[in-house]
Order: structure tokens, then C-alpha cells, then sequence
């Protein structure tokens, strides 16, 4: 009885710790797409320091919850996995176009790749609901 | 690199953003001149990092000088020497120093900048104390130093120096102090009155203040560098900065004399023509050939681009937002000395013992490179002159200074000893070299680093051109032609070191 127990129990634990981890970069790379926009328009640098440090903590909080999934055992459709590499690609990629001094940091690629990162969290949102619907 | 590479690798695969330009096919002569070749800015997605190790001098390793020269050690085991500065008797102070610490780290990229900057500063001084003034006296004048003695100690990050009238003045980290101070003695005893507070913490980001004194010992020239690289930390933080202040030395009123300057240091006034000179650090992150560094004569009330333009009126686009009415009257600097060479120290050779090569001209001080994968700079220059310009190509003069990947030290501040020789301050070699004629030649007489004409101007009236500060309008002047650049605009700041205020008048 044990035996088919403990799984289903990993598997839970895994998915509520993968909610509560992605939160983060739902949140944080969401706002960066704003605050990106904010520093473009108003020119205040208090607005590209929130995009560098939300990019920095979604990333972390990111990568834990990629790690949460995969080794939580629970299986999704492969374009489930496409859109979330997606996202890790993404935002490490404008984790380093922030570092530059000045505007060349949001546009127009740190902009662009923003937004492209908020459309492949959707895309893995979505992904994964279908994958769940056929569990 | 190395580690962030399959980061790179990875995030290439996505979206290729920028040309990796690694520009080891650019022939760095070709950015030495009054005419430097620029190329396209180049961005990568990880700024080019490369700092020499600090190794330090091995017993009996010297650096290697041009034919004609022998280079000797002046002073050992000092902690980090940042500037020399003769003296009219010929007594040699040097100063010693590390940055202010406390700066702000406002974005995820400062605290990685912080740990290659500690690299590049070596193993701070081999743990001795420093922030303190050590005058050197060579009683016999024969090239060695008698005589060793720490003058002041415990300062706010010292550089520059001057001294003039029973004066010694000291431009620490955020003001300039003066002490009374006769030539000869050996000991400061009295506490310094702040003759003019310069632009200081928290930031304080390119904290070296240099001095330079007029002909005419009226005026003290401090150079202020920026609070960034490019303007990155916001115009609020670049008041004062970027620029070369005229301070009154009598009263101690300020104005800002030039400005758009990004790092300016090395302080010098030409012998023959009265022109201030000053080398200047442009900016990094545009890729391994851009910006060049510069050797330049300062106009007064000029404008040299930081951060908007440099080399004259080549926009750099990451300033936000843009000002082309700033560009426009952006002036282009005299010499270039190639890129990311971190030139911080000058030295004019007229009327020195140095061989007839180095006759008329100066030596440029290259602390060396960090933003490009081969290095550059890490040796002291020698750029000649002609009726008080730059004129033929730069050589080399002491190098040595770095060994394969390594760097055994790294040059920063000049000057012609009192014998009429070159000392080199080495601060992460914790020494100071001094390079002779080999034939032994010495100058007749001490010549001072600031040279004092001996005729005093006239007494009373005018206090020496400076004008006192003023504090910006609080708001638009209708009949201003257009606002001046923030670097333009004197802050009205107290020096933060807990320094006693001025005690002249009891107001």
C-alpha cells in the first residue's frame, strides 16, 4: 500500500512547491516588461534598477522551480518543456542585456526580450494545463 | 570568461544579439595620435574582463628602460603609491592611498565590478596601512633617498598635492585640506583647514583628486572624475564631476574651469606655453577599442563630451535621454593614447636631466587595461612635443610591468625628482621607481613639480580670476542660450570625513 503511496505524495509536494517557486518569475519577469517600459518613458534610472534586480531574482527563483519540476516525477507534453526552457533562456539572456549603462539595457532588445518572456510564460501556462487535462 | 561560457553559449542559441568583437587584430598605433581611428561601437552581452594578476616584484626584478636609462627602486615596500611630487627642495612626497569605501551597490553588475576592481588593485599594500603622505629626501642628491619619514597619515584617500607659501595642500576624497607646512620640515603637526570641499561620497566612484598649481601660485587647479562610466548612476550624481575645478587659493572660491572630462588626472601645467594639461580614462563596455584615453590641454569654460559624445562629437547612444545641444559644442581632445590604457599619470620633461630624446615632451603613465582581451597600457610612454603640442608618435619608455598574464606592478603617478630624473609611482608594485639618464646627468637645481614663477603678480584687487561658486538657478533662466551639462554645476557639498570646518573667520 506504501509502495503506490509515496509516489502520488512526491508528486504532490513537488507541485505545490513548483507554485509556490514560480510565482516568482511570473511576477518579477511580468513587472520587468513595465518597469522596462517605465525607464524608457520617464528616462528614471529607479525604474531600469527594478528590472535588474527583478530579472535577477526571477531568475533564481526560476531555475529552482525547473529543478522542482523535473525531478518531480509528474510528466507533461514536450512543448510544455520547449516553452519553459524558453523562458530560462530568455531572461538569462536579459539578465545580461540589463547589465549595460544606460538605454542600450531596455531597448530595444531588453524590451523586446521581455516581452517575448512574458509570452513564453503564457505559452507554458498554457502547455501545461492541456498536458494536465490528459494525465 | 570562462566560467560564464556555456551561459553564453546558451543564450546565443536564442537570439544573436551583438558582434563579439575581440579586436586582437586592431593595431592599437593606430589610436596614438591627435587623429585616432574609431571604430563602430561594439556591445557583448558580457563586457570584456581582463585583469593581470598582481604578483609583485620578485628581489632584484626592475622594470626595463628605453636605451639611455637606468631605473632604479626609490622607495620600497610603500602601500599603494598613487602620485609622486617634487617639492622646490627637491623632497619627493608620496602619496598613498586605496578607494573610499562604502560605495553604493545599486545593480547586480556593481558587486561583480567590485570583485575585479579589488583584483585589479593587487593585495592592497601587503596589508600595511595606507591613506598617508611619505616625504623622501635625497640630502646628496645622487639618485638614492636619504632620508624617509611619513608626514601625514590616517587621510580620506588621498592624491594630489601641492604646496606653495608655507602651504601643503591636499586634495583627499572630498576636499581640499591645507597644512602649514615649511620645506624641510619633517612633521605636520597642526590639523588642516578645508580650503574647498570637492565633490565626495557616497558614490564617489572615480575618487582620485589630482592637484595642480598656476604659474603665478594664485590658483589650484583639482581634478573630479565621474560618478560612472557612462552616466549610468544618473546626472544627479555628476554634479561637480567629470571636470577640473579652479579654487582661489587664498579664499578658497570655486568655480568648475572644464568639464565632459570623464577621469581627469595627472595635473600639469606646460613650462613653456602656461597650458593646463591632464590625462583622461574614457569609457569601457564600448568594446576593445573604444574609448581611446587622451592626453590634452584644458580650455577654460571647455566642454569634452562626457557622457554624452567622446572624441569630440561621436554620440555615445546609451546616454539617456540624448543631448545634441551638449554635443554640438563638444570639443575634441589633443592626443590620443589608445583604448582602455588607463592613463593617470603625466610628467613634462623640459628642463629635466633626461637625455636629449627626451628633451621636450612628456611621460604618460598607462596603469593598463581591464575592458579588452589583450592587454593594453601597463607602461609608462613618453609622447614628444613641439611648441607646446604633441607632435610625432608616442614609444614606450619603462615597461616590464607585466609578465605573460601577470602583473608585477602597475605605474600610476609621475614626476621629475629633484634631480631631474622621472619617478614612477607603482601602486599595486608598492614602490616607486625612479628612471635617470645613464650617464649620471643631474639638473643644476631642484625643479618643483608645480613650477612657481618667481616674480609675485601685483597685490590686491582681483582674487585671481576664480569667481566664487554660484549655486544654480532654481529654476530655467530665460536668458540662459541653453542649460549647462550637470557636470558644469558646483554642489554645495561639506566633506563627509568629519574634518574640522575652516577656522579663519568666526561667523
Amino acid at each position: 500500500m506504501s509502495y503506490t503511496y509515496a509516489p502520488s505524495a512526491r508528486v504532490a509536494a513537488a507541485d505545490s512547491t513548483f507554485r509556490i517557486l514560480s510565482a516568482f518569475p511570473i511576477a518579477a519577469f511580468s513587472l520587468t516588461a513595465v518597469t522596462d517600459a517605465a525607464y524608457w518613458r520617464t528616462a528614471n534610472l529607479l525604474w531600469l534598477h527594478f528590472s535588474e534586480w527583478l530579472l535577477f531574482a526571477g531568475i533564481v527563483f526560476a531555475g529552482l522551480a525547473a529543478l522542482v519540476r523535473l525531478l518531480g516525477g509528474r510528466r507533461f507534453p514536450w512543448t510544455y518543456y520547449v516553452a519553459g526552457l524558453a523562458v530560462l533562456v530568455l531572461a538569462t539572456l536579459n539578465n545580461f542585456i540589463h547589465t549595460e549603462d544606460g538605454i542600450t539595457a531596455v531597448m530595444p532588445y531588453g524590451l523586446t526580450v521581455s516581452v517575448l518572456t512574458v509570452l513564453a510564460m503564457a505559452a507554458t501556462a498554457f502547455f501545461g494545463r492541456i498536458g494536465a487535462r490528459h494525465a | 570568461m570562462r566560467k560564464s561560457s556555456p551561459v553564453l553559449a546558451l543564450a546565443g542559441a536564442s537570439l544573436v544579439l551583438a558582434g563579439c568583437g575581440d579586436g586582437d587584430d586592431f593595431d592599437t598605433s593606430r589610436q596614438i595620435g591627435p587623429n585616432p581611428v574609431l571604430p563602430a561601437p561594439s556591445t557583448t552581452l558580457v563586457p570584456d574582463l581582463k585583469v593581470a594578476k598582481v604578483v609583485g616584484w620578485q628581489e632584484g626584478q626592475t622594470p626595463t628602460v628605453a636605451d639611455g636609462l637606468v631605473v632604479t627602486a626609490y622607495a620600497r615596500d610603500l602601500a599603494n603609491p598613487r602620485t609622486v611630487h617634487t617639492l622646490p627642495n627637491g623632497d619627493v612626497l608620496v602619496v598613498q592611498s586605496k578607494a573610499p569605501p562604502g560605495k553604493p551597490l545599486n545593480r547586480p553588475k556593481d558587486v561583480i565590478r567590485g570583485w575585479i576592481m579589488a583584483m585589479a588593485a593587487g593585495d592592497g599594500g601587503g596589508g600595511k596601512d595606507t591613506n598617508l603622505i611619505t616625504l623622501l629626501r635625497d640630502t646628496d642628491r645622487d639618485g638614492a633617498v636619504d632620508e624617509r619619514v611619513d608626514l601625514l597619515t590616517g587621510l580620506n584617500s588621498p592624491f594630489g598635492v601641492a604646496w606653495h607659501d608655507g602651504t601643503l595642500y591636499v586634495a583627499a576624497a572630498d576636499a581640499i585640506l591645507a597644512y602649514p607646512y615649511e620645506l624641510g620640515a619633517n612633521e605636520i603637526a597642526a590639523a588642516p583647514t578645508i580650503l574647498a570641499p570637492l565633490p565626495g561620497g557616497p558614490i564617489n566612484h572615480h575618487w582620485t583628486k589630482d592637484l595642480a598649481l598656476s604659474p603665478d601660485g594664485r590658483t589650484l587647479y583639482a581634478s573630479v572624475g565621474s560618478n560612472s562610466n557612462a552616466g549610468e548612476r544618473g546626472l544627479e550624481a555628476e554634479k561637480g564631476r567629470a571636470a577640473i575645478w579652479q579654487v582661489d587659493r587664498e579664499t578658497g572660491a570655486a568655480k568648475v574651469f572644464a568639464s565632459g572630462l570623464r577621469n581627469p588626472t595627472g595635473l600639469n601645467i606646460h613650462p613653456e606655453t602656461g597650458e593646463l594639461w591632464t590625462v583622461v580614462n574614457e569609457r569601457d563596455e564600448l568594446g576593445p577599442d573604444l574609448v581611446p584615453d587622451y592626453l590634452t590641454s584644458v580650455q577654460e569654460g571647455g566642454f569634452y563630451g562626457w557622457p554624452w559624445s567622446y572624441y569630440g562629437q561621436h554620440v555615445d547612444e546609451r546616454v539617456y535621454p540624448p543631448r545634441p545641444d551638449l554635443v554640438e559644442t563638444a570639443i575634441a581632445p589633443d592626443y590620443a593614447l589608445s583604448s582602455h590604457v588607463a592613463a593617470l599619470g603625466l610628467a613634462f620633461t623640459n628642463d629635466s636631466a633626461m637625455p636629449e630624446a627626451f628633451a621636450d615632451g612628456a611621460f604618460v603613465g598607462n596603469r593598463g587595461s581591464w575592458n579588452r582581451k589583450a592587454f593594453n597600457g601597463y607602461k609608462v610612454i613618453f609622447v614628444p612635443f613641439a611648441d607646446g603640442k604633441p607632435s610625432g608618435m608616442a614609444q614606450d619608455v619603462v615597461t616590464g610591468f607585466l609578465d605573460g598574464e601577470e602583473a608585477r606592478g602597475r605605474p600610476v603617478g609621475l614626476a621629475i625628482d629633484g634631480t631631474g630624473a622621472l619617478l614612477i609611482a607603482d601602486d599595486a608594485g608598492n614602490t616607486v621607481w625612479r628612471v635617470a639618464a645613464a650617464d649620471g646627468t643631474v639638473t643644476p637645481q631642484p625643479i618643483s613639480t608645480d613650477r612657481v614663477e618667481e616674480t609675485e603678480p601685483p597685490l590686491d584687487g582681483a582674487t585671481g580670476g576664480a569667481a566664487p561658486a554660484i549655486p544654480a538657478a532654481p529654476d530655467g533662466d530665460a536668458t540662459e542660450p541653453a542649460a549647462p551639462p550637470q557636470t558644469d554645476v558646483a554642489p554645495a557639498t561639506s566633506p563627509e570625513d568629519g574634518a574640522p570646518p575652516p577656522q579663519e573667520d568666526g561667523q
